[in-house]
C-alpha cells in the first residue's frame, strides 16, 4: 500500500534525473553548471543559486503540468509549440548573456530600462539568475525530454491522485544532476586553489569561462534550432 | 413487376460482383510504418530512424517487396504533414505504425518503448519486429 503510494513519486524524480543524465540536455546542462559554479570561492552561494536553479525549474514544470492537467492545453499541441519555438529562442539568449558575462556589450542604450548596475547584478547575482535560468532551460525541451515528460510523466500524473506533486519532483530530478556537478566543482576546485593559495585567482576567470561556454552553447543552438533548420 | 426486376438486375449484378472480387482478393490491406521527426535532428533521433529502417529491411523483405508493408519517414514541421500532429498526438519524434484496410486507417500504434530500447540495437528489432509482426499476423 505505501510503496503504492511512494512510487508515483519516485518514478517521477527518477525520470527527471534520466532526462538530465541524457546526451540530449547536455549543451544546456553544460551552461548551467559552469554558471552556478561561477562562485566558486564562495561554496554557500553556489549551494543557493543551485537551490534557486532548481526551484526554476520545478515552477516550470509545475505550470506546464497544470495546464496540461486541468486541459487548458493538449499535449501534442505543448509540445510541439515548445520544441519549435523555445529552442530558437534560447540561442540568441544565450549568445547575449554570454556577450554580457564577458562585458563585450554592455548596456548603455537608454531605451532599456535596466540600468547598467542592474544588468550586471542579474548576471552576477547567484540566485535571480540562476532562477531565470532554470526556468528557460526547462522550456527547452530536446526530443528524449519530451518523450519522458509528455510521454511518461504527464500519463502518470493525471492518473495519481497527487498529479501536480509529480511535475514538481521531475523538476528536483532534472537539477539534481547539475547542481550536483556544479557543488563538486565549486568545493573541487575551492580547496585545490586553497592549496595553492590562489584562491582569488580562479573567481576571476570564472566569470570570463561562462561568457565563453553560453556563447558557444548558444552558437550551437543558433546552428542546430535556426540555420539548419532554415536551409532544409 | 417486369420492370422492378430489370432495375434490380443491375444492382444485384454489382452487388454480385463486389462480394465476389471481396472473396476473391480480400479486402486490401496495408501496413504503413511512420517515423516522424522535425527539423532539428539529433544523434539519437537519427539512430531511431535508420534502426527502424534497417530492422525492417532485415525482416519484413516480402512484405516490403509486394506492398504490403510500407515505410514512410515524415517532417511533421512541413505544413502538409502538420495533421499528423493531432491524428497520433504526438508529442516528440514518434514511430507509429498504422493498419490501412481498403484505404481506410483501422488502427493505429504508438511504438512509444522506441525511446527505451535505442541503445539497444537487439532489443529495438526485437521491439520493431514483434509489432509489426502482430500488425501483419492478420493480413496474411
Amino acid at each position: 500500500m505505501i510503496l503504492q503510494i511512494i512510487l508515483p513519486f519516485v518514478s517521477a524524480l527518477w525520470l527527471g534525473i534520466l532526462t538530465s543524465i541524457s546526451p540530449c540536455p547536455l549543451a544546456t546542462n553544460i551552461a548551467a553548471i559552469s554558471f552556478l559554479s561561477k562562485k566558486i570561492n564562495h561554496p554557500k552561494s553556489v549551494l543557493q543559486s543551485s537551490i534557486a536553479y532548481t526551484v526554476g525549474r520545478m515552477l516550470t514544470y509545475a505550470v506546464l503540468g497544470v495546464v496540461i492537467i486541468t486541459s487548458l492545453a493538449s499535449v501534442p499541441a505543448t509540445a510541439n509549440f515548445l520544441q519549435k519555438y523555445m529552442n530558437k529562442i534560447i540561442g540568441p539568449v544565450l549568445l547575449i548573456v554570454g556577450l554580457f558575462l564577458l562585458d563585450i556589450i554592455k548596456c548603455n542604450i537608454p531605451s532599456f530600462s535596466v540600468s547598467q548596475d542592474k544588468q550586471t547584478a542579474l548576471a552576477e547575482s547567484g540566485v535571480k539568475g540562476s532562477f531565470i535560468l532554470g526556468a528557460i532551460f526547462a522550456l527547452s525541451f530536446c526530443p528524449l525530454a519530451a518523450a519522458l515528460f509528455f510521454g511518461s510523466l504527464i500519463p502518470l500524473a493525471l492518473k495519481s491522485s497527487y498529479g501536480i506533486v509529480l511535475p514538481c519532483l521531475y523538476g528536483i530530478g532534472t537539477g539534481i544532476p547539475v547542481v550536483v556537478f556544479a557543488l563538486g566543482i565549486a568545493m573541487g576546485i575551492t580547496s585545490f586553489s586553497k592549496w595553492f593559495h590562489k584562491a582569488t585567482t580562479f573567481e576571476v576567470y570564472m566569470r570570463k569561462i561562462t561568457g565563453i561556454i553560453f556563447i558557444l552553447v548558444g552558437i550551437y543552438f543558433i546552428w542546430f534550432h535556426i540555420i539548419v533548420s532554415f536551409l532544409q | 413487376m417486369v420492370s422492378v426486376k430489370r432495375f434490380l438486375a443491375p444492382i444485384i449484378l454489382i452487388v454480385l460482383l463486389v462480394a465476389g472480387t471481396t472473396l476473391v482478393f480480400g479486402t486490401e490491406v496495408k501496413i504503413i510504418a511512420y517515423y516522424f521527426h522535425g527539423n532539428a535532428r539529433c544523434p539519437t533521433c537519427h539512430k531511431m530512424e535508420q534502426y527502424t529502417k534497417e530492422a525492417i529491411e532485415h525482416n519484413f523483405k516480402d512484405e516490403l517487396a509486394n506492398g504490403l508493408l510500407v515505410v514512410k519517414t515524415v517532417n511533421i514541421e512541413e505544413k502538409e504533414n502538420e495533421h499528423f500532429i493531432n491524428d497520433y498526438q504526438l508529442y516528440t519524434k514518434s514511430l507509429i505504425i498504422s493498419r490501412v484496410e481498403n484505404g481506410k486507417e483501422i488502427q493505429h500504434k504508438n511504438l512509444t518503448k522506441i525511446w527505451e530500447y535505442v541503445r539497444d540495437k537487439n532489443k529495438f528489432f526485437n521491439y520493431v519486429t514483434a509489432e509489426i509482426n502482430n500488425y501483419l499476423k492478420d493480413s496474411k
